[in-house]
């Protein structure tokens, strides 16, 4: 199964309805709610990614009966150095960001945490593409 | 001091946390303006402004402590799993935000209390922390 859904950059009035669409999706499919709380919390935080940096994106959903993959590409500045972006802490937010209560410098050590592999391309000043897999737990 | 010992051997951890559903949270700090339709229990509280925090925790059976009054805070916790939220200091609460809740089913108390008053008191009926 496949899916696609639109991300508008800096909307953050919108941000989490994605990653509630795909939550309310592997609902249906009946997956373990603690395999489901990992992969919405990884895909939240790419979402609100998309949102805080870039100007939109497009968020790419593929089930298969193995393997959950959600793919964010955006397009927008980029990320300068990804191994200064996976350090705790370690924030490019603006102001704005930061009080809806984001850009606390956790999220991509966090998606990193709650996926079971995680794969960043990114290009300044044209965007960044972001993988998250989640292997489905056996019944 | 032998019985002491003994009694402190049989003593069972899990009977020491207490859960606590959204009317006896409501009755220690203020007042229900969303229950949820499905009944939860709480052992734990987590207070933060910060919508990251949030997102970095086991948040299960926990209550939700905050100031912030955002649509994103209903839909963090959504996220991540937390099905009761109370917004400190007698803040207004947007219809809008109500109308989240309900739609994500997340009860929400408004209290006229700061952030650090709700802690203590849901700490001292028993509410535990995180870590």
């Amino acid at each position: 199964m496949k899916y696609q859904f639109e991300v508008a950059g800096g909307d953050f009035s919108h941000a989490g309805f994605v990653s509630i669409e795909i939550k309310k999706i592997m609902k249906r499919l009946h997956l373990p709610p603690a395999f489901i709380r990992k992969l919405s919390i990884a895909n939240y935080e790419a979402e609100v990614n998309i949102i805080a940096h870039a100007y939109d994106g497009v968020v790419d959903l593929e089930i298969t009966q193995e393997k959950i993959t959600t793919t964010f590409t955006d397009r927008g500045p980029g990320i300068a150095s990804i191994q200064d972006a996976m350090q705790e802490g370690f924030s490019t937010a603006s102001d704005k960001v930061r009080e809806m209560g984001f850009g606390a410098g956790m999220g991509l050590p966090n998606m990193k945490r709650n996926s079971d592999s995680m794969e960043i391309h990114t290009k300044q000043n044209e965007g960044t593409i972001v993988i998250l897999s989640h292997m489905v737990p056996i019944a | 001091m032998q019985e002491h010992e003994t009694q402190n051997m049989s003593f069972d951890m899990t009977s020491s946390i207490r859960s606590f559903d959204v009317d006896s949270l409501a009755v220690e700090v203020g007042e229900i303006l969303y229950h949820s339709q499905i009944t939860n229990r709480f052992c734990y509280g987590f207070c933060s402004d910060l919508m990251s925090d949030l997102l970095t925790i086991d948040a299960t059976e926990t209550v939700l402590i905050t100031g912030l009054i955002t649509k994103q805070t209903i839909r963090t916790a959504h996220i991540a799993e937390i099905h009761c939220i109370i917004f400190v200091r007698n803040k207004t609460i947007p219809k809008e935000l109500i109308q989240i809740a309900q739609e994500l089913d997340i009860s929400i108390i408004r209290s006229p209390h700061t952030m650090f008053r709700v802690c203590g008191i849901l700490y001292g009926r028993g509410v535990k922390a995180i870590y």
